[in-house]
């Protein structure tokens, strides 16, 4: 280690009355205390039944049923999202969704939000690429008056002009202030560039056409897409199929079914992208993003592809963590992800670092990657890794919201009922070959790399690229950044 | 979009609303049934005081051990501001068994998750792991109860990054200083009115020699209490923790807090301060309550709903949404001992809208006193505190374990759901009037407006 030797005794001499210090006047530890204890059997994980049926007009009722709880969570999931806004106007999944809670035929927004307030409803809207999630959580005893209401939201909602105003001025400043974040710009481009070409929007608002969104076009995407022939409605309290069967009729009943169409999905593969981006964002702060497509999440490299994360980048223990922040110091931050999209999946790297550090941060990225392409990993590494993913599994269903979304998931995802449940049966198997069968697929090749930092103080030290694309901020090309010069390009 | 995340610890300050005393006794074992199948909360102390709180939930294979200490800012001796915030960070350094940062790896090799948090009197530090995992998290918080250890250059490090985090914190959210600058105001009183984080000043000036003695002082099982949530049987948990914990020595006795009179100057009331870093204007807004009883916390809670918490509340309807004095509103109750005090955010677009809105707070807290609310109003505050408390107590283990630890410390009991539940039920509006006449107090209305500069 460099400069160990640099007053080293004097150090440890303080090093050790400080331990002295610390520990005071103590008896000789327990034997027991040196080492971390063996574990007690791990219980197996039993989620709870799952009953579901089909009602009239199609829409499809899951029920949880949990006893001796006065908690009750309800969703309603749409198999909907960002990528089935128009081409032109990205953002009018996500406003539509927002609209459906302020106000109803019959109830002004006014008297909406007082009515989810009275009855101590929390509520949360979710959109992503594919689908979206309404969830509504409340005490068990409010359950049919809550229900009441939450039906009207689905089946007779009004949008009204001031209302779609109101969000679009509220998704216009979440978007700004999300952009000011060179980690979340430099995602979304990351996304928009990866698909680019395919006719897929994997989720990506724009801040400049959020304005151009009009009731007609909102009321449109409703009869188009939220529908209860393309939904699903979760129960999850104490209550019994027969019991939601009757209130989910009773409710919904008048939620007119259509047929729905979604255009099918381009199936992109792994490809030597090699493409360097850089993306202007204003402050001191750089994102690298790096990644490349993998598989759906329903493919059988999806369990091994899932302990290969981990092993990468999944937490601070993870290699990239270790590497790039505790050995080097290159980064504030290292990590990589997983996420998937109807018929397509990708892994992406995230590091924070500083501009003179961003070439360095780069080949140890590259390098991270390689090692796991080429080397096999050590079994010790390998199970850490798998311990992990089966042990946190069960933390992650432990909120009656979490629950209900993950067995939602199960159906918008079209995986098999019992895919949680078989979770640790399909991580056991995942081996060091397993493992490095999907890095020499997925990582091996070169991938899609984004810069998000403020050009001025940046470019400067990036003339070891070959070559790099230069964007302004709101994504649009303006030259190639090659050998220490911007030559500004028209396109 | 309202997220229901993040809540864990300010919810675990809600907890102290039951009245039923319960007895507790010493190396006894004692459990109180409640309605919800997941609560059944049972207790006991070891010899040398550590409080174990167990409650058995097998609803999912996952344990969360809360290990909280009494001790947080007001303990902080003068001039060491920061000092029991960067404890709580040095708690991760390493122990005599457990190497530097490898507590860390240690839960999250098995899959766990982890944290801690430091308030005005409690630092909590948290794991959930998976059920067969006890032993593992026990030996953990043992090792770092009694064995810590911390040198020089951890101390260095460790104050270097507090003092660059805090100045990171402050670029990214200029406003957040002020949160603290209003507490000065309410309470001008070293122990109670400095800033939890301290100051770079106060940071680099805590030696080694501080932190072993605050360490050695408060860190002692006997000033803390151990909850246990979740897949577990009482029986195996009592036997390990007695493992782990017995044979650590106790430590002196806590002291009690310090009870000062607070006399701020009327000058200091309504402070004007000039930030280049802001860009709106901004409205800092605090009130001590004091002499409390303890059953006006619940009718505090149910007020602190009616005034400010959701859309729908008092000063969101009038301020943001009626009169758009604010861009944006937020805002609550903070617990400092014996004391509490409302603190309320306003950001606004012109220092003519701050001033207006300082009018329009002290209209509605005085409307408090004055008026008799509305039945239905007082319904939906008693139907949305009532949904947060069950939440908090059956939603998951942290939060309750949390919860039940953050009780403990402060009245020495586990709560009783019926109980509270009931004495929920038998508040009326009048509750809420009769205490706002005996707390709202115009001459303890401290205001503190930002401006930017121009």
């Amino acid at each position: 280690m460099k400069g160990c030797s640099y007053n080293f005794w004097p150090r440890l001499v303080a090093a050790l009355l400080a331990v002295l210090c610390l520990a005071g006047p103590l008896p000789a530890q327990e034997k027991f205390r040196r080492n971390p204890p063996y574990p007690d059997p791990l219980p197996s994980l039993v989620l709870p039944p799952v009953e579901s049926e089909v009602i009239g007009n199609g829409l499809k009722l899951m029920v949880i049923s949990r006893n001796n709880n006065r908690l009750f969570n309800l969703q309603v999931l749409i198999r909907a999202g960002e990528s089935d806004s128009p081409a032109e106007l990205p953002g009018l999944a996500t406003a539509t969704a927002r609209m459906m809670l302020r106000g109803t035929a019959s109830i002004n927004p006014a008297e909406v939000e007082e009515r989810l307030a009275f009855l101590g409803i929390e509520y949360s809207i979710e959109v992503q690429a594919d689908y979206s999630i309404f969830s509504f959580s409340f005490l068990d005893e409010n359950l049919e008056e809550a229900l009441g209401l939450i039906s009207l939201f689905f089946v007779e909602p009004s949008f009204p002009a001031l209302e779609l105003s109101a969000v679009k001025r509220e998704l216009y400043y979440q978007l700004l202030r999300r952009n000011q974040d060179p980690e979340n710009a430099g995602y979304d481009f990351f996304l928009k560039r990866i698909f680019a070409g395919s006719g897929y929007n994997p989720g990506i608002l724009e801040a400049e056409t959020i304005k151009n969104i009009s009731t007609r076009e909102v009321a449109q995407f409703h009869q188009r897409f939220l529908r209860p022939n393309n939904s699903i409605i979760i129960f999850n309290g104490q209550v019994s199929l027969a019991e939601a069967r009757r209130l989910a009729a009773q409710n919904f009943r008048r939620w007119v079914p259509r047929p729905v169409e979604r255009p099918s999905v381009q199936k992109l593969e792994n490809r030597d992208l090699n493409q360097v981006c850089f993306l202007d964002v204003p402050g001191p702060e750089v994102a690298v993003i790096v990644g490349n497509l993998t598989v759906p999440i329903a493919s059988p490299d999806y369990h091994p592809l899932l302990v290969l994360n981990h092993l990468l980048g999944g937490t601070t223990g993870s290699r990239l963590f270790l590497q790039l922040r505790e050995l080097k110091g290159l980064a504030f931050y290292a990590f990589s992800d997983l996420s998937f999209f109807r018929g397509n999946g990708l892994y992406w790297i995230r590091a924070k670092t500083s501009p003179p550090a961003i070439v360095e941060t780069m080949a140890a990225i590259q390098q991270t990657m390689r090692s796991l392409s080429e080397e096999k990993i050590a079994p010790e590494e390998l199970e850490r890794a798998k311990a992990y993913l089966m042990g946190n599994l069960p933390l992650q269903l432990q909120s009656p919201e979490a629950l209900s979304r993950r067995i939602g998931l199960l159906e918008l995802l079209e995986l098999p009922p019992d895919f949680w449940a078989r979770y640790s049966q399909n991580i056991m198997p995942v081996n060091a070959d397993s493992v490095q069968v999907v890095a020499r697929k997925y990582l091996s090749t070169r991938p899609l790399v984004v810069i998000a930092a403020e050009a001025a103080g940046t470019l400067d030290y990036l003339r070891e690229f070959d070559k790099i694309d230069v964007y302004n901020r709101k994504g649009q090309f303006q030259g190639v950044f090659q050998k220490g010069v911007l030559k500004y390009e028209n396109r | 979009m309202k997220k229901l995340t993040g809540k864990e610890v300010k919810r675990s300050g809600r907890a102290s609303l039951v009245l039923l005393a319960v007895l507790v006794l010493q190396g006894g074992l004692w459990s109180v049934q409640a309605p919800a199948q997941n609560f059944n909360p049972v207790s006991f102390k070891l010899k040398n005081g550590l409080t174990v709180i167990v409650v058995e939930d097998s609803s999912l294979p996952v344990i969360t051990a809360v290990m909280a200490y009494r001790v947080g800012s007001v303990n902080d001796p003068e001039g060491k501001d920061g000092l029991a915030y960067l404890m709580q960070n040095l708690m991760f350094q390493g122990s005599e068994n457990v190497g530097p940062l490898q507590h860390l790896n240690y839960v999250q090799n098995v899959g766990g998750e982890l944290n801690a948090a430091t308030t005005f009197d409690k630092t909590f530090f948290y794991e959930t792991v998976p059920a067969n995992q006890l032993g593992l998290v026990l030996w953990l918080e043992a090792d770092r109860m009694h064995f810590l250890q911390v040198t020089e250059a951890v101390l260095a490090r460790e104050k270097e990054n507090l003092i660059r985090n805090e100045n990171q914190r402050y670029l990214q959210e200029p406003f957040s200083r002020y949160f603290f600058l209003i507490d000065q105001i309410m309470f001008p009183d070293f122990r109670y009115g400095h800033s939890l984080t301290g100051t770079p000043e106060s940071i680099r000036g805590i030696s080694l020699e501080d932190v072993i003695r605050f360490y050695r002082k408060y860190y002692v099982p006997n000033n803390a209490v151990l909850c246990l949530s979740g897949d577990l049987k009482v029986a195996r948990a009592r036997e390990l923790v007695n493992r782990y914990f017995e044979t650590i020595p106790r430590g002196e006795e806590p002291e009690p807090y310090p009870q000062p009179e607070f006399i701020p100057s009327l000058s200091a009331r309504d402070q004007v301060m000039v930030d280049p870093m802001v860009s709106s204007p901004a409205l800092q807004f605090g009130v001590r309550l004091e002499n409390l009883r303890p059953e006006d916390n619940l009718v505090l809670r149910l007020m602190e709903q009616v005034l400010v918490q959701g859309g729908t509340s008092r000063l969101v309807n009038r301020l943001v949404k009626k009169e758009r004095l604010a861009l944006f509103l937020s805002g609550g109750l903070e617990e400092r001992g014996q004391f509490q005090s409302l603190k309320i955010f306003v950001l606004s677009n012109t220092q003519i809208m701050v001033e207006r809105a300082k009018r329009v707070l002290a209209d509605e807290l005085n409307r408090l006193k004055t008026e008799m609310m509305p039945e239905r109003e007082f319904l939906k505050a008693k139907n949305i505190h009532k949904f947060n408390y069950l939440n908090q107590m059956t939603g998951n283990n942290l939060s309750r374990a949390l919860a039940l630890s953050d009780l403990y410390l402060k009245e020495g009991r586990v709560p009783d759901i019926a109980g509270e539940l009931d004495r929920l039920e038998k508040l009326t509006p009048y509750s809420i009037l009769a205490l706002a006449r005996r707390q709202i107090r115009e001459e303890r209305f401290c205001f503190l407006t930002i401006l930017p500069r121009y």
